[in-house]
């Protein structure tokens, strides 16, 4: 099919207002959050039901055309750049809140759906959805499926896979299929398990339904500050092996620390060495206890100061503190690069020392802000992008950082997924026999490999060069 | 290599350790499925034994049925291809134990008792029980995605895994996840290998998230006049935080053997810190003054021992058949009102996990055949109309159920195909025809 011919089909089922064609206005879909690399998509189309979803992909693979699933573009891995495919594919004409069935705790929505509105619109019910990624706000349904999203609060109550029941899936052939449903235990092996976390590499996720939680029924947010690094991380260390599970334990360095606070002013030590934010939630009977031995750890531990929020707006300042911090980074140097490793918890203490070492060796201003009850580390590299040596030094630094955290035991992503970012870290976790399986079973899903090419796996014989210049594949 | 023939096991004999590979009618007759007996039993040491065993009947077309302890294997019908008997009880080792990390790696044939018992001097666990401890491992309870009464939360068997290696149907040994607690890199390939009932694959190795023990535990009962008032009393105690860790409402037939005290009832369980369990308890007690506490170690505990096993069919249990719904919480109700005269007609007991929207219903051998069919069919529709799910478990023939959609069907054969291309992975057991 002729490129135009192709572009007039895809209008008849989309309408104007669902097709984005001039170059100015496809600009804005070159990159997502992680901004190292860029490519302008030829095309971006945005339907607003599965139906239009389903004619939309059926044409492109008549027209054997690659495409990439792109949801609100906050992921941090590259996982929407449109390096091998020209047409992208956006959700975000699909953000209706199909039902809410608070009775069963289930809500069904559209994949373009910001995760915050969710919990938005069953807070009246006394429900929340409980993944909450620091970008909640912007971030779609449809993205945190596919990147198996995170956040704060996942330490307690699991990730973006442990409350979705069930997805409908639009194959690369255009066909929809819904995988799991409404209740907890479906028949048949668990493909939409197997779809979570895929990063878009076996279709376009259009509608899920979630898990809603009940609102605990009590909690105590804690900010404890440290004079350094190591001692908030051996206070985290001591939380997890006293057997608490908070509902969060999420730590800021000092560079994070200070930028928050020159940005947002929340009252933050200016000489803190570490914050360390403590959530504990449930039963009102547990919560106080359990608040009491966080807090007895942190001063064991080194605390200078512990703070309790009183009241709901406290709380609720304390996580715009932390969830603002990328925002705030923004203040420190014109670029950064957000990297997302994991190490057992018990080697935080050893990552963050080698995360020094290799901001020194690499001259690098490096700030840490992370899920730190899970070990997840999100080291914050500032750059400036105009000094191509410094870019240079910033993918090698953070190729060494996840080096690191597989050396310790962990992994090269938490939550951020691979996307084209850590493509070429998939073998220190993985044999080659193992990527070889997952690449065939993604071929079950996609057997073209048309839906989000050259993401996760790394070319057959080839290995990945740092920063090496990607084109896209002209039509 | 001629399919089954003495040569085929001289020649994995040859390959593997001795003793490995046992022919011997005695042997072969402890794994017996239905009426197939396996030609050969083997005991693979460790897993680049199992990947050989695999290779070679990949090679010669030879079907196997991997084994842990054997107390799921008569959940489903036979093999229609059985040759070989690949027992993982000698993979019992530990690999990597974390405790500061709440993370444990070890092998498939590690039994669930003896893995409790490891985790327990440091107060930890894997927060959900499962029926027979003792003759469950590992690899049994993650193929059969198994999942007891007692979870911590919403958590199953899929959850608290982060990490496996199994070997496919090429007898390849392959890796998914890690060892740490949050990980998004490749594929979640034990989403897939949970449940699949070793169809896909042998697990070798499993890493499980662990989490602290519950401090305290108590268990009450509270007895009732019916199903439906034993279901009513159930979501009562849902109304109110703590949650119950523990919860069902189970009404036995006369004949399944339990006393006449425990027949028809509520069991709700409290778990975790003092405080929580002595305000569920408050809770119950405030809402039936007729509960009673259930003592910990002792032979009231056969009521929970039943109600924790109630979940298995088959030759070792009182049931000789049964079936399972899963429905909204919304729909149990209904449910309940309409088994309760099939429980009555058929003889059949019922339980009911409302947190997970399970309900599970068992036919002792005396049951007629035409009731356990009709109760079915029946239950069949129910879910259908009720945005559910039924399905069959342990008859004594194969009874033809709808299970999944077609497009859902394909990708699912396509899976198999891809993993166990030879299709020797226990055939015909979980789907009918591969
Ligand atoms: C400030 C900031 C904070 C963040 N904090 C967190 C955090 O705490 N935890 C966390 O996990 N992440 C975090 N992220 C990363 C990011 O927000 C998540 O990965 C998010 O899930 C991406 O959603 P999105 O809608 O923006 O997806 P996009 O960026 O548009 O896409 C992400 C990937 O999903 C695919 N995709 C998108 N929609 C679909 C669909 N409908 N079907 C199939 N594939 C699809 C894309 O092809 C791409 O591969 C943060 C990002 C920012 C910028």
């Amino acid at each position: 099919m002729q490129w135009a011919h192709l572009r007039e089909s895809l209008r008849t089922v989309v309408g104007s207002e669902g097709l984005i064609e001039p170059y100015e206005a496809r600009k804005v879909y070159e990159c997502d959050g992680y901004t190292l690399e860029r490519a302008v998509p030829e095309l971006v189309v945005l339907p607003a039901s599965t139906a239009e979803m389903c004619a939309v992909v059926r044409l492109l693979h008549r027209a054997g055309v690659p495409f990439v699933p792109r949801g609100a573009g906050t992921g941090l891995s590259g996982g929407c750049l449109p390096l091998e495919a020209p047409v992208m594919i956006g959700t975000s004409r699909m953000r209706r809140i199909l039902e809410i069935d608070s009775l069963n705790r289930r809500v069904m929505v559209e994949a373009g759906v910001a995760n915050l509105e969710v919990t938005r619109a069953v807070t009246e019910f006394g429900l929340h959805y409980a993944p909450d990624p620091s970008s909640q706000a912007a971030c779609s349904i449809g993205g945190n499926i596919a990147e198996n999203s995170g956040g704060p609060h996942t330490l307690k109550y699991g990730v973006t896979t442990n409350h979705v029941l069930g997805l409908e899936l639009v194959l690369p052939d255009g066909e929809a299929v819904w995988l799991g449903g409404w209740v907890d235990d479906v028949p048949g092996y668990d493909l939409r398990g197997f779809v979570i976390g895929s990063e878009g590499t076996c279709g376009i996720v259009t509608r899920a339904i979630l898990r809603l939680l009940r609102n605990p029924e009590a909690w105590q947010t804690i900010l404890a500050v440290f004079p350094s690094v190591a001692a908030a991380t051996s206070a985290v260390s001591a939380v997890i092996a006293a057997g608490v599970v908070p509902a969060a334990l999420e730590l800021m360095d000092r560079l994070i620390v200070q930028a928050v606070e020159q940005a947002y002013h929340f009252g933050f030590p200016a000489d803190a060495g570490a914050v360390l934010i403590a959530e504990v939630d449930g039963h009102s009977a547990a919560v106080q206890a359990e608040a009491e031995a966080v807090k007895k750890l942190c001063l064991d531990a080194g605390a200078t100061e512990i703070r309790s929020a009183a009241t709901e707006r406290e709380r609720a300042e304390l996580w715009k503190s932390r969830k603002r911090a990328f925002g705030a980074v923004g203040r420190l140097a014109p670029n950064y690069c957000t990297q997302d490793g994991v190490v057992p918890r018990t080697c935080l203490p050893e990552i963050l020392q080698r995360i020094v070492a290799i901001a020194e060796r690499y001259r690098l201003r490096v700030g840490n802000v992370f899920h730190a009850g899970d070990g997840n580390i999100h080291p914050i590299l500032l750059f400036d992008e105009r000094d191509p040596q410094e870019v240079r030094r910033v993918l090698e630094a953070g190729r060494e950082i996840l080096a690191a955290c597989v050396e310790l035991g962990g992994s090269i992503t938490g939550e951020h997924g691979v996307g084209v970012e850590k493509i070429a870290e998939m073998p220190l976790l993985f044999t080659p026999q193992d990527l070889i399986v997952m690449q065939a079973l993604r071929q079950v899903f996609d057997p073209e490999q048309r839906s989000n090419p050259g993401k996760m796996f790394p070319s057959p014989g080839g290995c990945v060069e740092v920063a090496r210049p990607r084109r896209q594949v002209p039509v | 290599m001629a399919l089954g023939s003495a040569d085929t096991w001289q020649h994995l004999a040859s390959r593997l350790q001795k003793g490995v590979v046992c022919t011997d009618l005695s042997s072969r007759q402890r794994f017996a499925l239905g009426s197939l007996l396996p030609q050969a039993v083997i005991w693979p040491a460790n897993e680049e034994e199992v990947a050989t065993t695999v290779e070679l009947c990949a090679e010669g077309g030879v079907a196997l049925v991997a084994w842990g302890a054997g107390a799921r294997q008569r959940q489903l019908p036979p093999p229609w291809r059985y040759d070989v008997a690949l027992v993982l009880s000698r993979l019992n080792r530990v690999v990597a134990y974390e405790p500061d990390d709440l993370t444990i790696t070890v092998e498939s044939g590690c039994r669930w008792d003896v893995l409790g018992g490891l985790l327990a001097p440091r107060r930890l666990w894997i927060p959900f029980d499962v029926a027979v401890p003792c003759q469950s491992t590992v690899g049994g309870v993650v193929a059969s995605a198994a999942v007891g009464w007692e979870r911590a939360g919403q958590l199953c068997t899929r959850d608290l895994l982060l990490g496996v290696a199994w070997v496919t149907g090429h007898g390849q040994l392959v890796h998914g996840g890690g060892r740490v607690v949050k990980n998004v890199a490749g594929y979640d390939l034990m989403r897939l290998l949970a449940g699949s009932w070793g169809t896909l694959g042998v697990l070798t190795q499993v890493t499980w998230k662990l989490l602290p023990a519950p401090q305290e535990r108590a268990i009450g009962w509270v007895g009732s006049r019916s199903l439906v008032h034993a279901l009513q009393l159930a979501m009562a105690c849902q109304e109110q935080q703590p949650l119950p860790t523990s919860l069902a409402a189970v009404a036995f037939s006369p004949s399944a053997g339990v006393a006449e005290a425990w027949r028809v009832g509520v069991v709700a369980g409290y778990s975790g810190t003092p405080e929580e369990v002595r305000a569920g308890k408050a809770i119950l007690e405030a809402k039936f003054g007729d509960a009673c506490w259930l003592p910990e170690a002792d032979a009231a505990a056969d009521l929970v021992r039943h109600v924790r096993d109630f979940s298995l069919v088959g030759p070792a249990q009182p049931w000789a058949a049964g079936l399972r719904l899963s429905l909204l919480a919304s729909d149990l109700m209904t449910c309940a009102e309409a088994l309760a005269t099939v429980v009555d007609k058929a003889q059949a007991s019922v339980c009911i996990w409302p947190q997970r929207g399970t309900v599970l219903v068992r036919f002792g051998e005396q049951t007629p055949r035409t009731s356990c069919l009709r109760t079915w069919l029946w239950a069949n529709e129910f879910a259908r109309e009720h945005r559910g799910w039924a399905w069959p478990e342990l008859w004594p023939e194969r009874w033809e159920f709808e299970s999944v959609s077609l497009p859902h069907l394909y990708l699912s054969r396509r899976v198999k195909e891809v993993l166990d291309p030879m299709g020797i992975l226990s055939p015909g057991r979980y789907w009918r025809h591969w």
